[in-house]
């Protein structure tokens, strides 16, 4: 294990490659020497998502979303699917979705969020990583090696935390864990097998703390940062032109959980913080909605879903299923009214207990401009894009108030250094995006627990315009 | 706190917000960028600003490239200053087609000495267009409000449409006394841009008005124009259209013209026809534009004749076989001229002809040539574009006849009424062919049409069709009513016995046109089609039969309450009428290009009256390459006769007739007099016609010789097509996506907390809010630019924004943020005033197919502006380029420029930059591009020079002899009050002259503080380009 801890290098194929690509420089370059060049500080924002992972890597001047085009989802090279192939003839493990002799396993993560997770959850989920940590940092110093080849480079890892686990010690830790054996693994020259990996993870204590210290070189613990999968959906739009403080939702629809948070953003002396006013995670996410349709499915037929293809439509399902339209909108219409409860709940709490004179919904005189224009929100995750879930959210468009929202769109932004992507490919890599940014960029949830309520009788006109008292920091 | 610059994009500045953090690699500050965003940054990404400064080459050797970004803000910026030489404005932001050509009397106009121009473009070319270019041109160029335009009557609707539609002009239709007080509130509190249209013939003063004790608006409006001649100019742009009523110097027309002349800082004269075989014509027209250089009709040939050698020094240029003597004599012939004598731009070019190793080469041949035609005195003042100079143009006109024979009751018919024509003629000594020529012309339209309408006299408008017939015949005269008598005589003798519904049953000519109708309708089951009769009664008897056969048509003549553009989109867009009958209403200012087929059901005798009628489909626009042209009439008639004998040999069908109208005129009245007045035999008729056939085709051999030799002495004018279209090709405009940029960018820098939501469908379309103290300052700005209703950006509401290059109305929803929008207007007065620094150095690379004609590789590219301020502020941007791996081959201006644009359009950041430039090898590209760059600005400075020179001199002669003109005037006035005893005008006038003597001293200083040009030059950008294909190669 200590050889392979010493044996960080840079990427294979980075010397053939850059030789043909600096030859030229060399050549026009006669005699002089390079200018030293500082460090420069690269940010792996790493969305390890339930069905797909996604990765952007952030510099302070551009971004780029990472290729995983052997591997990658259909037709989106963007969309890795988390998915780990084990070879049955050695102990080698890869990408993919497929293998022809051995196992693939694409229930990596599921385990973590339901707090169900064995030692093996965790080795097959930092094998999975270190090979994403691979290629994004291969795939970095291949196609950029005239940018970063000659530099030494700082690198963070921001991770997504599922949902609201930010108070979990148990998971942060067992995370935090994985995300550094992965990257001890990834780095290496070797093959990421699962024997190694383990190795890694088993390190007792004091071993953990003697890695530490022999890779403070090259990943210090506060280069590995967890971050709640909301926080980075924020961070993306706080940190686009378009950011707005005060109050808003957002609904995260994941391949497990429906994720309902209405939370306050806010400037404090620079540094953002979100108050969390109301929040409600639930497992009704496409998976589970799935699971309910094809419970209803007549026994006969049985057809099974991959967990990678996207929300089926309904007349296709019917079709495939033999299930009658009218079955099947029994069962969707009792999934709905849960969803439409989460998130209703949450809207009415929020009104009624947490903050009454948003300016939303509070009707002051003369009225707010915002008042009536319902809630902005965000609707992110995949499961949002499909049609259940779209037709059900942007319903509340149309609610009465407090229970109406306003879809808030996100365009790509300019720092996304990519020709080929396209405006309604970017919601689904908002998380990574999110994620790319600084560690300190990225800003502070506060603990619903933490933020007092609005009282009614504290008014003011600066209220308005923006939505938060002192009090609420 | 501390400035700092970020190492690895030093375009990007900001300054640390607070105390750092500590992390395992180091420090780590909160760092408020100038572009609006703030990020932790770690202390070894950034620094120090103040070390940071440095010249280029500093900040090449330590490779501090910046963005392209730093590019755009720059470059969008000086464009936006509005004073760029190469930029055309006006290109592409207009709603109207491009079309090289209409661009050209912009260009020409900028260039002016005389601050207006004639266009003399050929019917269908759209002069509408050109004089909305050259308005907003105007617009964004000097922020011109206060644009008139007269026109005749019946234009009226066009124009305000035109200018509204295709300029985003608001017009208002005024009579003289609204004209009047428009022009007394002053221009600078006028909101925005406004156009007043109005009729020639509704201004016109009448006679005697100076001493006319009425008080009506047109001598109201004429006293003012009197007095506003002493003051600034109330009028920024005067457009007079069918300049050619003009053309008379006696009249009250010209009159007029003049007058509103004298308060027009910018004047645009349009007329198809504004050349004839009277010289004095064009310099009428020219008179009006600039009365002091065209002061005289003696002067006028003199230019013409001093223009002659410069013409024939400029062909020599352009012939490889004459050498440098040949030009060089020819030049100093046009040196003899005294005209021409002081010309600093002539003593220039004969030194540039006199250096014969240089015209080795056919660049420096037409150079030469271009430099010579600018000398050239009307080159800036007159633009003639004709149908067959342009390259857009290629509609094939295809006529066919369509003559039926005469039988029967229509034969008796047709001999009785031209009989009772001739004896009517004769028993009253009726001479004149245009009184008696309407009843025979409506017979031969529709014989049963003209007996029921003559049957039903109350029913028979004279008036219109009196007007439109004497227009036919030559006759500019109204006859009011002179017809009449005759029509009754013809009742009386012809109709008593006549069964009119027989002639109903038995139409020949009506079966004809049906029959070659309904195949039409059915072969081209999409088209649409157009119906010209001169009578009411014919087009509504048309509209009668053809519904009864199922076939739905729209009828327009003048006396429908319908406006008339109105009712032609309502054609247009109907999907079920296929068919317009119109009288001549539809034959003047509208365009129905949308059809390829008009029917002349009656038959004009004058080929203007056809030349009209067909240009409605034949003009810019038509899709169509073959346009059809069906003719209607009676075999062995006059009709035929003129059409076989007269408009047919003309080949008035096939071929645009030119300015041939007055003289065709003059040939028409008595033609048709011969024939109406006298009792002819066939032949005679035929003997007639073609005496007139003979007379129309030699005055039309003359027009086109003099047309030809005129054409040239005017300007040749190809430099400044070459200009239009280099311009159109390298994009040298702004597009929807700068002012995107820009306005961002401005608002990223200086208006934190705004709001700015994109779309996905429309990445132009944002929702705009600005901060509370941006909207104060917007409103501030708003309210001293008196730009109030433009924009609601100011009320700090989240406003829907369209970015959209184009003058659009502004809609309820959507405000189009064009380069006119007050929001750009005050960024750009804002930037101006911070007079910020925009960083130097760039690193881009740009895919190969922007870039047409360069290969790949790396590029060392210096870009500079320039500006030369005299007469008038001229900005331009100088670019040089060198390809790394040729040190030796400076690429040519174009082709750096197109280098720099194609950055800046779609150009992307070079982040490797650093490791693969090699600087010593750039260093060395940049100081030679700075050293040709010098070169070119030495050479373009001494041009300018010149040219400013030669300016200078004119103005000032000019400005010399309108003011002895006027003093002349005002001392004549004064020599007579005092013989004549009116002492108390004395000191009025004795006023009105020290006011003059004044107000021309100090025009005359003005002019010499602008005698010599004050050059500047300023850094753009030093960039180096990697210019690689698709793959990155």
């Amino acid at each position: 294990m200590w050889k392979l801890l010493l044996d960080i290098i840079r990427p294979k194929g980075r010397d053939s490659k850059l030789s043909s690509q600096a030859g030229p420089v060399d050549e026009l370059e006669p005699g002089s020497g390079r200018v030293e060049q500082p460090p420069i500080q690269l940010v792996i924002g790493l969305d390890f998502g339930t069905s797909f992972t996604k990765v952007v890597v952030g510099e302070s001047r551009t971004r780029y979303p990472v290729p995983f085009h052997a591997y990658a989802f259909q037709g989106n090279p963007y969309l890795l699917p988390s998915s780990l192939c084990l070879s049955s003839e050695s102990d080698e493990c890869a990408l993919g979705t497929e293998v022809e002799k051995g196992t693939c396993y694409d229930n990596l993560k599921m385990p973590l969020i339901d707090r169900d997770f064995t030692h093996e959850h965790q080795v097959r989920a930092a094998a999975f990583l270190a090979l994403v940590l691979r290629h994004t940092r291969e795939w970095l110093l291949d196609t950029h090696a005239s940018v970063y080849g000659h530099r030494k480079i700082n690198w963070y890892i921001n991770v997504g935390l599922p949902t609201d686990s930010y108070d979990d010690a148990e998971l942060i830790s067992a995370y935090r864990s994985i995300v550094r054996a992965a990257w001890l693994v990834g780095t290496s020259r070797h093959p990421v097998a699962l024997a190694e990996v383990s190795s890694v993870l088993e390190s007792d204590d004091s071993e953990i703390k003697a890695l530490t210290e022999l890779t403070e070189q090259t990943l210090p613990a506060d280069r590995v940062n967890l971050f709640p999968e909301f926080s980075a959906q924020v961070a993306a739009y706080v940190q686009s032109p378009r950011r707005r403080e005060g109050l808003h939702a957002m609904v995260d629809v994941g391949g497990g959980t429906l994720d309902v948070t209405v939370f306050n953003i806010h400037d404090q002396e620079g540094e953002l913080v979100f108050p969390i006013f109301a929040r409600k995670v639930q497992r009704l996410g496409t998976r589970y909605l799935m699971r309910s349709r094809l419970k209803a499915q007549p026994e006969n037929t049985q057809v099974g879903f991959s967990p990678f293809d996207d929300l089926p439509i309904e007349e296709w399902f019917c079709e495939k299923t033999g299930l009658a339209e009218s079955e099947l909108r029994t069962v969707d219409d009792l999934f709905r009214k849960c969803v439409e409860d989460v998130i209703s709940e949450q809207l009415r709490y929020t009104k009624v207990n947490r903050a009454p004179r948003a300016p939303h919904w509070f009707r002051d005189s003369p009225p707010a401009p915002e008042y009536g224009q319902g809630l902005p929100s965000f609707f992110c995750g995949g499961g949002a894009l499909s049609t259940f879930y779209s037709s059900v959210l942007y319903g509340f468009e149309e609610a009465d108030l407090p229970l109406r929202l306003k879809a808030l769109e996100l365009p790509v932004p300019d720092s996304l250094e990519s020709s080929d992507f396209s405006p309604s490919a970017y919601p689904r890599m908002n998380v990574a995006y999110g994620l790319s940014f600084d560690p300190f960029d990225i800003g502070q949830i506060r603990r619903m627990s933490e933020v007092p309520d609005d009282r009614l009788e504290a008014t003011g006109s600066n209220m308005r315009e923006r939505y938060v008292s002192k009090d609420q920091m | 706190m501390t400035e700092v610059v970020s190492v690895d994009d030093p375009g990007r500045r900001g300054r640390v917000i607070g105390p750092p953090r500590e992390r395992s690699d180091g420090r780590v500050f909160q760092v408020q960028w100038n572009d609006g965003s703030k990020s932790w940054t770690p202390e070894y990404a950034l620094e120090n600003a103040d070390g940071a400064e440095g010249n280029v080459f500093e900040l090449l050797r330590s490779k501090r490239f910046g963005r392209v970004n730093d590019l755009r803000r720059n470059l969008t910026f000086i464009q936006l200053s509005g004073k760029l030489a190469d930029v055309v404005y006006s290109m592409d932001t207009t709603n109207t087609e491009y079309l090289p050509y209409q661009y050209k009397p912009v260009l020409s106009f900028l260039e002016s000495p005389s601050n207006g121009i004639l266009i003399a473009d050929e019917v269908g070319l759209g002069k509408t267009i050109e004089a909305g270019l050259i308005w907003t041109e105007l617009r964004a160029r000097y922020d011109a409000r206060r644009l008139v335009v007269v026109c005749p009557a019946m234009l009226r609707d066009k124009w305000v449409l035109e200018l509204d539609q295709k300029f985003g002009v608001e017009a208002t239709q005024l009579d003289a006394a609204e004209l009047m007080e428009a022009l007394k509130a002053n221009k600078n509190q006028m909101r925005d841009a406004r156009a007043y249209v109005c009729s020639l013939q509704g201004l016109r003063p009448p006679s005697q008005w100076q001493q006319s004790e009425e008080a009506n608006g047109r001598v109201r409006l004429a006293r003012l124009l009197d007095q506003l001649i002493e003051t600034e100019p109330s009028i920024d742009l005067l457009v007079i259209d069918e300049a050619h009523y003009l053309r008379n110097p006696e009249t009250k027309s010209a009159e007029i013209g003049r007058m509103l002349r004298e308060v027009s800082e910018h004047v645009v004269l349009l007329s198809a026809t504004p050349i004839n075989n009277r010289d004095k014509d064009l310099y009428q027209l020219l008179h009006l534009i600039d009365q002091d250089f065209f002061s005289s009709s003696d002067q006028f040939p003199q230019i013409l004749s001093a223009n002659e050698p410069l013409l024939r020094a400029r062909n020599l240029a352009l012939d490889p076989n004459a050498d440098a003597g040949q030009i060089y004599e020819a030049l100093r012939d046009a040196q003899s001229h005294h005209l021409l004598a002081e010309s600093r731009q002539l003593q220039d070019v004969l030194k540039m002809a006199m250096d014969s190793g240089r015209l080795t080469e056919t660049s420096n041949r037409v150079e030469l040539a271009n430099r010579i035609d600018r000398i050239n005195l009307l080159s800036h003042v007159i633009n003639r574009t004709r149908k067959r100079d342009v390259q857009e143009w290629r509609v094939v006109r295809e006529p066919r006849s369509h003559f039926v024979e005469l039988e029967g009751l229509e034969l008796e018919f047709y001999e009785k009424v031209t009989q009772s024509i001739r004896k009517y003629a004769w028993e009253q000594e009726v001479s004149d062919g245009f009184l008696l020529c309407p009843p025979q012309r409506q017979m031969s339209s529709c014989m049963y049409a003209a007996a029921r309408s003559w049957a039903n006299r109350s029913s028979y408008s004279t008036d219109e069709v009196e007007s439109l017939l004497f227009e036919d015949a030559g006759s500019i005269e109204s006859p009011n009513g002179q017809v009449r008598p005759l029509i009754d005589h013809i009742a009386n003798e012809v109709l008593p016995g006549l069964d009119i519904e027989n002639l109903r049953e038995h139409d020949a000519k009506f079966d004809g046109f049906k029959s070659v109708l309904l195949r039409y309708l059915n072969a081209y089951p999409d088209d649409k089609l157009i119906v010209f009769s001169y009578f009411r009664a014919t087009l509504n008897y048309l509209c009668e039969r053809l519904s009864e056969i199922g076939i739905p048509s729209q009828v327009l003549h003048g006396g429908i309450a319908e406006n008339k553009q109105a009712s032609i989109d309502r054609f247009r867009d109907s999907r079920k009428v296929r068919l317009l009958l119109t009288s001549e209403v539809a034959s003047e200012g509208v365009d129905l290009q949308f059809c390829s087929l008009i029917v002349n059901y009656d038959l004009p005798w004058n080929p203007m009256k056809i030349e009209q009628r067909i240009g409605r489909i034949d003009r810019i626009g038509q899709r169509a390459n073959k346009i059809l042209i069906w003719n209607m009439g009676y075999a062995n008639t006059i009709d035929e006769r003129i059409y076989e004998l007269l408009l047919e040999k003309l080949k008035i069908f096939e071929i645009a007739l030119g300015g041939m109208e007055a003289v065709l005129g003059d040939h028409l009245t008595v033609l048709t007099s011969d024939l109406m007045s006298h009792q002819l035999t066939p032949e005679q008729e035929r003997e007639y016609i073609e005496r007139t056939y003979i007379a129309v085709e030699n005055t039309r051999r003359q027009q086109e010789e003099l047309e030809a030799k005129a054409s040239h002495l005017i300007a040749h004018g190809d430099y400044i097509l070459n200009r239009v279209r280099a311009a159109h090709e390298f994009k040298r405009r702004i597009t929807d996506r700068d002012l995107k940029i820009y306005v961002k960018d401005y608002l990223d820098r200086y208006a934190l907390g705004y709001e700015f939501r994109e779309f996905d469908d429309d990445p132009h379309v944002v929702n705009l809010r600005l901060p509370a103290e941006v909207a104060v300052r917007l409103g501030e700005y708003i309210q001293s630019a008196r730009l109030h209703g433009q924009s609601r950006l100011a009320t700090r509401e989240s406003i829907r924004c369209r970015f959209h290059n184009k003058i659009d109305r502004p809609t309820l929803n959507v405000e189009t943020i064009s380069q006119f929008h007050p929001l750009v207007r005050f960024i750009s007065q804002d930037l101006r005033s911070r007079s910020e620094v925009f960083y130097p150095l760039i690193a881009a690379r740009v895919s190969l197919h922007a870039c047409k004609g360069l290969n790949p590789g790396a590029y060392a590219l210096v870009a500079k502006r320039w500006t030369f301020t005299g007469l008038r502020t001229e900005e331009m941007i100088q670019a040089r380029a060198i390809r790394l791996d040729e040190p030796e081959r400076l690429l040519d201006s174009d082709q750096a420029w197109n280098l720099l644009n194609a950055i800046k359009v779609q150009g992307s950041d070079w982040l490797s930059a650093q490791a693969e430039v090699p600087i010593e090898q750039v260093e060395d590209a940049f100081d030679n591009c700075n050293v040709e760059i010098r070169r070119d600005f030495e050479l373009t400075k001494r041009l300018r020079d010149n040219e400013n020179q030669d300016r200078v001199n004119f103005q000032r002669n000019t400005l010399i002899r309108h003011r002895d003109r006027l003093l002349e005037g005002q001392r004549e006035l004064l020599d007579r009050y005092r013989t004549e005893g009116r002492d108390h005008l004395v000191p009025m006038t004795e006023g009105k002259i020290r006011k003059i003597e004044s107000r021309y001293e100090l025009q005359l200083a003005r002019l010499r503080q602008q005698e010599n040009i004050r050059p500047f030059e300023a850094d753009v950008c030093y960039g180096v380009v990697q210019l690689q294909d698709q793959d990155g190669y």
